[in-house]
């Protein structure tokens, strides 16, 4: 950094010498600062922000990897009365969104429009307003009910509709916590339909998610100025162990063995349960 | 008056105008570059993920590392946008953290600039780990600011 710095104040001099001379030069000088900084500075960069796909491609990826519907599977929708602190209810309103995905996705519309409705009581206790219905959402999908393909896409713009809310409210860390809640639901389900039915692409699906657990968890320590998620981060960073085996350097699938997915299973199996609170 | 109130009362105004002056450089009006990046999602792509970075060009050196990971055998297309920003604001996607060090340098906003173009596109060829870096590099001219943004659309 010491380096660069020298190099640019030479720069930096060297242009203010150029400009007092004529006009034109400026523009070379600033060309010239370019080339310098381009090749050596992607290096510099050691603070990295995270990106998470959403929940809903995650659930489409298990559901075409064959994640069947089972019925009492998803969380109860009357067990959102029992949330009281804000914390778990971001959570659980990753968990329903997920529920409500796994829902469309099968074809089961009436429990879909439960799920909605526990979504939109939650978005009322968390933000004091229902966000959902503000989006339009309840209408379109009361519109496209049976039509899976624009349910889908529905649910991809409600996505990007949550994403500006939260992003222009300056909520941010709630979005990771959403986010936290739907991926712990969606595992939960790929497991529970895995140890229903072995099912070895469902089993290469949810090994592969060892891409983005290592960013969630880094995305929820940067957003934790007040320790407020020690617990969550802990909670992940042991469901994270079973993904030791994963490298991004390698150029070989990583795939759990069956030891390594019935361990992933129970530990899954007891985050959600904490997590809904049963 | 009292000048203890006169303080407070020019203290007040100061912080307002403060705060005032701190949201408007920091705005982005996100769902306006939202919904022009969207269009070139539709119709194959579904929204995946996006974001926006304000910046400031000044006589600093500025940048941004973001981690994107995709998954194995999908198709997606990331699409950036750059209005309003320097014609040196550089964009560079790699498959490794270190960019050149180690890794393939896969999309460079410089290869395919063009005037008057502010959206470009990208679709990588293979599901994994990508880098997105931003590099603002130091302006002799007035600062500025701008919002780079990008959004990633899927398709299974």
């Amino acid at each position: 950094m010491q380096k660069l710095t020298i190099k640019l104040a030479a720069l930096l001099i060297i242009s203010s010498l150029l400009y007092a001379c004529g006009g034109d030069e400026e523009i070379i000088t600033e060309e010239a600062i370019t080339e310098e900084v381009e090749p050596t500075d992607m290096e510099l960069l050691d603070q990295v922000e995270y990106i998470l796909p959403s929940p809903l491609q995650i659930a489409e990826l298990f559901k075409t990897a064959g994640l069947t519907y089972i019925g009492d599977l998803a969380n109860k929708p009357e067990n959102a009365d029992k949330l009281n602190s804000k914390y778990d209810q971001k959570l659980n309103f990753g968990v329903y969104s997920a529920d409500m995905a796994y829902c469309l996705m099968n074809d089961q519309t009436q429990q879909s429009i439960n799920y909605l409705s526990t979504l939109r009581k939650l978005s009322e206790k968390m933000w004091m307003t229902d966000v959902l219905n503000t989006m339009g959402l309840t209408s379109r999908l009361e519109d496209n009910v049976g039509n899976e393909d624009s349910l889908t896409f529905i649910m991809a713009d409600l996505q990007m509709q949550m994403d500006d809310y939260l992003e222009e409210n300056g909520m941010g860390s709630t979005g990771y916590i959403i986010f936290a809640g739907a991926w712990i639901e969606t595992m939960y389900l790929g497991v529970k339909v895995n140890e229903n039915e072995k099912n070895e692409k469902l089993i290469s699906r949810l090994s592969e998610q060892a891409v983005i657990l290592d960013g969630l968890i880094k995305s929820i320590q940067q957003s934790d100025e007040d320790g407020d998620y020690t617990e969550l981060i802990a909670d992940l960073e042991g469901i994270n162990k079973h993904f030791a085996g994963y490298s991004d350097e390698s150029e070989e699938a990583f795939t759990l063995s069956d030891e390594q997915i019935n361990g992933l299973s129970l530990d899954v199996t007891a985050l959600r349960t904490k997590v809904i609170g049963e | 008056m009292n000048s203890k109130y006169i303080y407070i009362l020019a203290f007040s105004v100061t912080a307002f105008i403060s705060t005032a002056a701190i949201q408007t450089t920091g705005i982005c009006d996100s769902a306006g570059i939202k919904s022009k990046l969207k269009k070139e999602l539709i119709p194959d792509y579904r929204y995946d993920s996006s974001n926006i970075t304000p910046f400031k060009s000044s006589g600093e050196f500025q940048g941004k590392k973001i981690e994107v990971p995709l998954f194995d055998g999908e198709k997606y297309r990331f699409v950036f946008n750059t209005a309003g920003a320097d014609k040196n604001f550089q964009i560079y996607i790699s498959n490794k953290k270190d960019g050149f060090k180690t890794g393939k340098v896969l999309f460079a906003l410089k290869e395919v600039r063009e005037e008057g173009k502010d959206l470009y596109i990208f679709e990588p060829k293979k599901g994994e780990k990508l880098y997105i870096t931003y590099i603002v590099p130091p302006s002799l001219e007035d600062p500025k600011d701008f919002c780079a943004a990008f959004m990633i659309g899927y398709k299974l």
